[in-house]
């Protein structure tokens, strides 16, 4: 077995009746990085993962860990660690004995679960019923399954849902922790936001389709820094900046102008040059939240209907 | 395999289920065992005399009828159940070749309804010993074919636990898997089995089967050999949790 594996998927597709829920999607997840997995509910991204990890047959397409199946692993659980659901949980049986019933399974010594209940904070509640335990505290018990067999690869779907701020700083924190061990991380997510102090990269799907995969300083990139202008003269200064090659005029809704392509410095020489007095120049940064939201809203439902409908007569 | 059973154990003993099921089939077991002795005076009765071996094993066959039931019910919800709470996932995340999962259930269950088998027997004894001797009978647990009962109620038994497993994995809903095995035993069986001229057919059903295997063999019904019982139970244990499983092995966990 290799000791940093990473993730290989190709040609990955999957048909939910006449709807298309992944669609030839291609990615891979380098060993030792974070990777963020990105779109809306309903985009795909549970089915990817499903079918990355042998719970869901794809109908196309192959998905790889180390080079191998999931289900082709020598010992699973101790290879790749997941969290899918955080209702997967009998309401009667105590967070304690859930974990120990799979330390039987996987082979492990029973103390192993007291040791990982530790590690997601949960030492305390280990021996009260799951049916009382908050969203907040089963999103824990289900990264505590994941870390059990004290895998290379941790794949979590949506880890941080439902959890409150302190929850979301904390998982972060402890994803980092992980990370800066040399563990691969494939961790789902429909908020950019969540992700972004934490990944190194980010793959988006939208409608089972890939719209980016590579660097978040890169995803940065594409928008562009833009400068922000303030002026009475917004007229005048529009018709300086248009035609000039490589720069992009916008307008947000307090009535700035958006400058991409320029630096404040160059801005400032052209207003200079055409006699526009500025009462407000600044660099603002590349604004992701946006970005993704023009990556994953390009395809809104109407269109996903129509790829449905189109499956559904090929 | 063995640490696959073990995990079964596990799950079974974080919850109470298994205790509940347990005290009602040994209070069943009370219940037809003490009509079988209370009524067996009585001068309308088909049974043989409590005195005579015959009517011994008709007595011991008491204790097939609660436990086979609530075993399958308790094993019903030992498969379904990972489905209604959702731990499949993990259950075949831990263990992706998911034949493996249904095998051990299938092990697990058997043992458990051994188990409860065991318990409802120690029931009879302790319930027909007293009361019998003090109508001046002897109840002799070497008395010719009283072991061969015994040891099929415990097969029956342990049967029907795996017809329970199949049922789950193949149905998948924990409601649906004990609502139709208790309508079957209770209501479509017993009717079947009461037509005539099904009577060349009706033989070869579950219930009539575990019946022949336990010898209890009361009504004017026909029934089979006891292991021509043996052998048909253990055909449909056989079958139902192959597809059982073949079911599990295919199945998508959206």
């Amino acid at each position: 077995m290799v000791s940093h594996p990473g993730i290989e998927v190709r040609g990955l597709s999957k048909d939910f009746g006449s709807v298309r829920a992944v669609d030839d999607l291609t990615f891979s997840v380098s060993p030792g990085t974070v990777t963020g997995f990105l779109g809306r509910n309903g985009a795909g991204k549970t089915t990817t993962l499903r079918m990355l990890l042998g719970l869901v047959r794809p109908d196309r397409g192959t998905a790889t860990i180390g080079g191998r199946a999931y289900r082709d692993l020598p010992a699973p659980p101790t290879q790749v660690g997941a969290a899918l659901d955080s209702s997967g949980f009998h309401p009667a049986r105590s967070g304690r004995a859930h974990l120990r019933v799979y330390c039987r399974v996987i082979g492990l010594p029973t103390h192993r679960a007291d040791e990982v209940l530790d590690l997601v904070g949960l030492s305390l509640a280990g021996s009260r019923r799951v049916g009382g335990y908050s969203l907040g505290m089963r999103q824990r018990l289900a990264l505590a399954v994941a870390l059990l067999g004290d895998p290379q690869v941790l794949v979590l779907d949506e880890p941080a849902n439902g959890l409150d701020p302190d929850g979301i700083v904390w998982i972060r924190r402890l994803l980092r922790d992980l990370a800066a061990k040399g563990r691969t991380v494939l961790v789902s997510s429909h908020v950019l936001t969540e992700m972004q102090q934490l990944v190194d990269r980010v793959v988006i799907i939208e409608g089972g389709r890939l719209r980016y995969d590579g660097a978040l300083s890169d995803l940065a990139g594409r928008q562009g820094a833009v400068v922000e202008v303030r002026t009475r003269q917004a007229i005048e200064l529009r018709a300086a900046l248009s035609g000039r090659p490589g720069v992009t005029l916008d307008q947000d809704d307090t009535g700035r102008l958006l400058v991409g392509g320029l630096d404040p410095a160059a801005v400032g020489r052209v207003a200079f040059a055409a006699g526009v007095e500025l009462e407000w120049l600044a660099q603002r940064d590349g604004d992701l939240e946006r970005l993704f939201f023009y990556l994953t809203a390009g395809t809104a439902s109407g269109r996903r209907l129509s790829d449905a409908a189109e499956a559904g007569t090929r | 395999m063995i640490r696959l059973v073990h995990g079964e154990f596990t799950k079974l003993r974080s919850t109470r289920l298994w205790l509940w099921l347990l005290a009602a089939t040994m209070g069943l077991t009370a219940l037809f065992a003490s009509l079988n002795i209370a009524f067996n005076n009585d001068p309308d009765t088909l049974a043989p005399p409590l005195a005579t071996a015959a009517g011994q094993r008709l007595l011991f066959g008491t204790a097939a009828g609660g436990s086979q039931t609530l075993v399958a019910v308790l094993a019903a919800i030992g498969m379904a159940g990972e489905y209604r709470h959702r731990t499949a996932t993990t259950t075949f995340l831990v263990t992706p070749r998911r034949a493996g999962v249904v095998v051990a259930k299938l092990i697990t269950y058997a043992l458990v309804g051994a188990t409860y088998a065991a318990a409802s027997i120690a029931v009879v004894i302790a319930i027909g010993e007293p009361w019998l001797s003090a109508r001046g009978i002897d109840l002799t647990l070497n008395r010719s074919g009283i072991p061969a009962t015994m040891a099929g109620v415990v097969a029956a038994v342990a049967a029907f636990a795996l017809l329970g497993v199949g049922l789950g994995a193949l149905l998948r809903d924990q409601v649906a898997a004990v609502v139709g095995l208790l309508v079957y035993l209770f209501v479509a069986e017993p009717i079947v089995t009461r037509i005539p001229a099904l009577q060349d057919w009706t033989v070869f059903l579950p219930g009539p089967s575990a019946s022949a295997l336990t010898q209890i063999t009361l009504t004017d019904q026909d029934f089979l050999q006891p292991w021509q019982g043996g052998v048909v139970l253990a055909g449909y244990a056989l079958v139902v949790a192959s597809a059982g499983a073949w079911r599990t092995n295919r199945l998508d966990l959206t």
